[in-house]
């Protein structure tokens, strides 16, 4: 009781503080402290830990999220060097993803081929805890999906789309051995067992509007996902979600707001109460209740695309049921633990015992103890319940509340040596605090109002520590001007010392919203340098320069195509006509790492093909005149690579040309 | 003919099968945009690379200048040469079951003949895949061929072509060597020999036998010696990254001679234990004094130092020195702990990390 009432009178003093942090030109108010910091960065040794040589490698790989842009983005620490975008729910026009008729269907959704995203939290597969460099996990908030990126590739293999949700923001969290990857919905929606279209009145939102929890299940050797069932949850928002480790190791838990259930104007009807909640789920339990056939079916209708790992071609399935559990027939599955009002990110310490809980309109963080849960729990330690899932007494769970961390506390990472360090974004900071007496022990502005901060490996059982990195949401005047639109700042500090050191600022891509660090060791000796033309089963592959072709049927033309240094094959093509539909089936005849061969035509209305060693990809086009069209390789693909281009004839509607193609000398028609 | 003989001549027959086993030659090419190296191999029987796909790069790279296509198919010796590899084992078995001085006389003339025949055909298709280009070739410089080399090093265009005897070359050179101590023996020193089996002259002449044998695997290159690690531009075999910090280096050197390179110790202890087979190939395990960088220490007999106040590359905080007497001192500067290298090779395997 004590702590809310702390709560309640802090309360309004907070809301004074982040009045004044939320004036513009606080931070030109104090050009003395930004001085100061500028001066102490250049007396220490911030270059030389960052600087690596030409042609060295980098300590570790951070993947962050890209936001809006719905790619991931790979960069070098603690360079902070840009390596590769990898397109996952957005269209990506430079290599054909989402473009090429092989990689289309990724994007399919039961509303249709969803060729963008919001892409938020990259989450590394585990083994026992420990980051294992195999998958990357990431969530689209936009049109609820989760997808996985192979680290072998760096490319997205799977997409699988959530039925019975809206905005999958709380997504997608692993447990400690990939068991199960969990996605919350953001936004809860009506949900109608027998498969009705969950059409409703928005007045109706008390009675009818619910949310759901689904949980994937991870195939354990090839990564494959599968919606195993979900859990049908009370009518509130899920913002962000973690798994516990060691002794909580079979619990999830999930932050909650708008309990009061409001439908309109959330910023201020989902701010009316207090308190919102920490929904704690044994993942263990449930997976036991549906074992024993406690979950119902339902009729649902999502699709779930795979890309083919030896043909490269992606194929959507259609799944057509899910099975879900109601929490009020599965005892001792859930609780729900007060936290102060609207709380983000809820992170889990090292050793599974604290939940961190950034309440971003709270004074304090609070930390609450799994030991003090389970103990509540076994003395019915409960404050009523709310559609049968028992609510824990606040003060019966919280372990401390650390005082005075800073303004707007959004989340927390580990350095693995009993420290935590939260974000503020409201008073842009990285508060550094102690886990054993939960006092703050440092803190270090950042430029300017962090989102998510990131640890390598500060999310495990064993963070690897030494570096933090911040994502900041406003850059203004950290780089030279680029007009209104500026790129996302990042920023590296040292955290081995007891003080933190900013050591880099970098600009990101689009807007990360969390990222994932980890050693380069356990993914730089995975990566695929070629694919083996042998192992090619595309079915329009052409494997030698001798049965590349062109086959006319109607308006259909297939062109069986080869690249290799330096020229395609066929590079002189007729026959074909206005309004025909063209497949430009092009294989990467080259068995050497980075050879690429790219693809173009004058006027296609879609992209280029980027083709890798050994792999086939198609690009469809109809032409619209008649005329000659020129082709080429749009990677500098070798010293020949600007001859390697040819030219197709397009003759006008209904005029017979013959199909006939050939490179080099003319070859007979078929 | 002598038993001594006669084992020579069994044992230069039965070396033959090295052929089967090992290319007989290989040619070595580097460039800028070719850091990893192509290397050719050629062998009594096919003709390869180090990678399955070197061959295939191996001519898109030369069909720019005009050279026509390395292919097994263009070889009739490819087909020819096994066999004529069995007739001569098959002969020296025979020479050596009848005990027949001639034979062995025969036997090595043909040797001869044959290793001589072998290397001017090679010289004859270098030419010919050199000089022999397609006039409409991209690039045509005038007056350029591009032979490489029979044996030693040639700069071609931005490539550095290497070419060097291998291992399977030894199929010939022994039994060669072998069938001419024999064929002394016997027509030269051979009664005498016979007359007193215990005489210091047949244990002269075997002992320079095996001198030169082992002299000559040793030209080749294949035994096991410790290699300087090019700091700053060799990767680690293990995490890839480049190797700077010279007080941390690590090298494996493996029973043929292959030296494998590592940033730190726990890069190669990880390596080690990961990597199937490696450990029977190892001949030396070397890690660096710490005190004195670039200078290499058996693995086995150093200590190690664990300390947080040590990191090395890697993050297992190891470092390496070369007594006990340093070591302590060490530990009483740093703090931490000390561990032998088996204990090393548990840390790693566990990741732990102990100070």
């Amino acid at each position: 009781m004590k702590a809310i009432q702390s709560l309640k009178q802090h309360a309004p003093k907070a809301a004074l503080l982040m009045a004044m942090a939320a004036v513009p030109f606080m931070q030109s108010c104090n050009p003395g402290d930004a001085n100061t910091a500028q001066a102490s960065l250049m007396n220490s040794d911030a270059a030389s830990k960052v600087y690596v040589e030409p042609g060295k490698h980098d300590e570790l790989y951070a993947f962050l999220s890209g936001g809006y842009n719905g790619q991931v983005s790979v960069y070098g620490v603690p360079s902070g060097r840009l390596l590769k975008i990898i397109p996952v729910f957005t269209q990506h026009a430079e290599n054909g993803y989402g473009y090429s008729e092989e990689s289309k269907a990724m994007l399919n959704t039961s509303f249709g081929n969803v060729p963008w995203d919001d892409l938020h939290h990259p989450k590394l597969s585990r083994t026992d805890g420990m980051t294992d460099g195999r998958w990357l996990f990431v969530n689209a908030n936009n049109t609820p999906r989760v997808a996985r990126i192979d680290l072998k590739t760096f490319e997205t293999a799977e997409i699988i789309e959530i039925p019975n949700s809206a905005g999958n923001h709380c997504s997608p969290y692993p447990t400690n051995n990939n068991e199960y990857v969990v996605a919350g919905t953001r936004f809860s929606v009506p949900i109608n067992e027998d498969g009705s279209p969950n059409e409703a009145s928005l007045e109706e939102y008390q009675e009818k509007f619910r949310a759901s929890i689904s949980f994937i299940k991870v195939d354990k050797e090839t990564g494959d996902m599968n919606l195993d069932f979900q859990i049908m949850m009370p009518g509130f928002d899920y913002d962000i979600a973690n798994g516990g480790k060691g002794p909580s190791g079979d619990w999830i838990f999930f932050t909650t707001y708008n309990t009061e259930r409001a439908g309109t104007m959330k910023e201020i009807g989902a701010s009316q109460y207090d308190k919102d909640f920490l929904a704690a789920v044994n993942w263990k339990l449930a997976e036991k209740y549906v074992k024993e056939g406690k979950a119902k079916e339902m009729p649902a209708h999502y699709y779930h695309n795979k890309l083919d790992k030896s043909s490269h071609i992606a194929k959507s399935e259609i799944k057509k049921t899910v099975r879900f559990l109601d929490p009020a027939e599965c005892p001792g599955m859930i609780y729900l633990i007060p936290v102060p009002k609207s709380p983000h990110g809820v992170d889990v310490d090292p050793t599974g015992e604290y939940m961190v809980v950034s309440g971003k309109l709270a004074a304090v963080i609070p930390v609450h103890s799994f030991s003090k849960m389970q103990k509540a729990i076994e003395n019915k330690d409960f404050d009523g319940d709310i559609k049968g899932i028992p609510v824990l007494k606040y003060e019966s769970v919280l372990a401390a509340e650390v005082q005075e961390p800073g303004l707007g506390p959004l989340h927390t990472e580990f350095d693995g040596k009993g420290n935590a360090y939260s974000s503020m974004f409201v008073s842009s900071e990285i508060t550094k605090w102690s886990l054993k007496d939960f006092t703050v022990k440092d803190r270090i502005p950042v430029y300017y109002s962090v989102g998510h901060l990131v640890i390598p490996g500060g999310d495990t059982k064993e963070p690897y520590g030494k570096y933090l990195i911040a994502m900041n949401k406003i850059t203004k005047d950290r780089y030279l001007p680029t007009g209104p639109e500026l790129a996302h700042s990042a920023q590296l500090i040292d955290i081995s010392g007891e003080k933190m050191k900013l050591l880099l600022d970098f600009p990101t891509v689009a807007e990360p919203h969390y990222a994932q660090v980890i050693p380069a060791e356990k993914v730089a000796p995975n990566s695929v340098k070629f694919y083996k033309l042998e192992d090619n089963t595309h079915p329009h592959a052409t494997k030698k320069e001798a049965e590349a072709r062109v086959e006319k049927k109607g308006n259909v033309v297939h062109v069986y195509q080869t690249a290799i240094r330096s020229h395609m094959t066929p590079d002189n093509i007729e026959g074909i006509n206005v309004g025909d539909t063209v497949y430009f089936h092009v294989t990467n005849l080259e068995q050497d790492w980075d050879v690429p061969h790219g693809f173009a035509i004058m006027g296609a209305t879609n992209a280029e093909l980027l083709i890798m060693p050994g792999a086939t990809q198609t690009l469809k086009w109809v032409p619209t005149r008649p005329g000659i069209f020129p082709m080429y390789c749009t990677d500098f693909c070798s010293a020949l690579h600007q001859e390697m281009q040819g030219y197709v004839r397009v003759s006008p509607k209904g005029v017979n040309t013959p199909v006939k193609f050939w490179t080099g000398k003319q070859k007979p028609a078929l | 003919m002598s038993q001594y003989s006669r084992i020579l001549v069994l044992l230069g027959a039965l070396s033959m099968s090295l052929l089967f086993f090992f290319p007989m030659w290989k040619i070595y090419l580097q460039a800028p945009q070719y850091p990893e190296g192509l290397e050719m191999h050629i062998w009594v029987n096919k003709i390869a690379g180090n990678t399955e796909f070197t061959l295939q790069n191996f001519n898109i790279l030369n069909h720019y200048i005009g050279m026509k296509p390395i292919e097994a198919s263009s070889f009739k010796e490819l087909e020819i040469m096994p066999i004529v590899v069995y007739v001569l084992m098959v002969f020296g078995l025979l020479a050596a079951l009848f005990r027949n001085k001639y034979l062995v006389a025969g036997w090595l003339g043909l040797l001869a003949i044959a290793g001589t025949a072998g290397l001017v055909d090679f010289y004859l298709w270098l030419v010919d895949f050199g000089t022999n280009l397609d006039p409409n070739a991209p690039i045509k410089i005038p007056g350029m061929t591009y032979i490489p080399p029979l044996i030693g090093p040639r700069q071609l265009l931005n490539f550095h072509a290497l070419s060097l005897p291998a291992m399977g070359s030894l199929g010939l050179a022994i039994p060669m060597i072998l069938a001419g101590f024999a064929v002394y023996i016997e027509f030269f020193s051979g009664k005498k020999l016979n007359l007193n089996p215990s005489s210091t002259a047949r244990r002269f002449s075997f002992g320079i036998g095996l001198g030169f044998l082992f002299g000559l695997i040793s030209l080749t290159g294949c035994s096991p010696e410790p290699q300087p690690i090019a700091y700053g531009q060799v990767g680690c075999e293990h995490c890839k990254m480049t190797i700077s910090d010279p007080r941390y280096g690590a090298e494996i050197v493996t029973k043929t001679g292959k030296a494998f390179f590592f940033d730190s110790i726990e890069c190669m202890a990880d390596y080690l234990q990961q990597q199937e087979g490696m450990q029977e190939k190892v001949a030396m395990l070397l890690v660096t004094d710490f005190n004195q960088p670039e200078t290499l220490l058996p693995a086995e007999q150093s200590l190690y130092l664990q300390s947080e106040k040590l990191p090395s590359p890697m993050g297992m905080f190891l470092t390496a020195v070369a007594t006990p007497e340093v070591a302590r001192d060490f530990q009483q500067t740093y703090e931490g702990r000390l561990l032998n290298w088996s204990e090393v090779l548990q840390a790693v395997k566990s990741h732990e990390k102990q100070f």
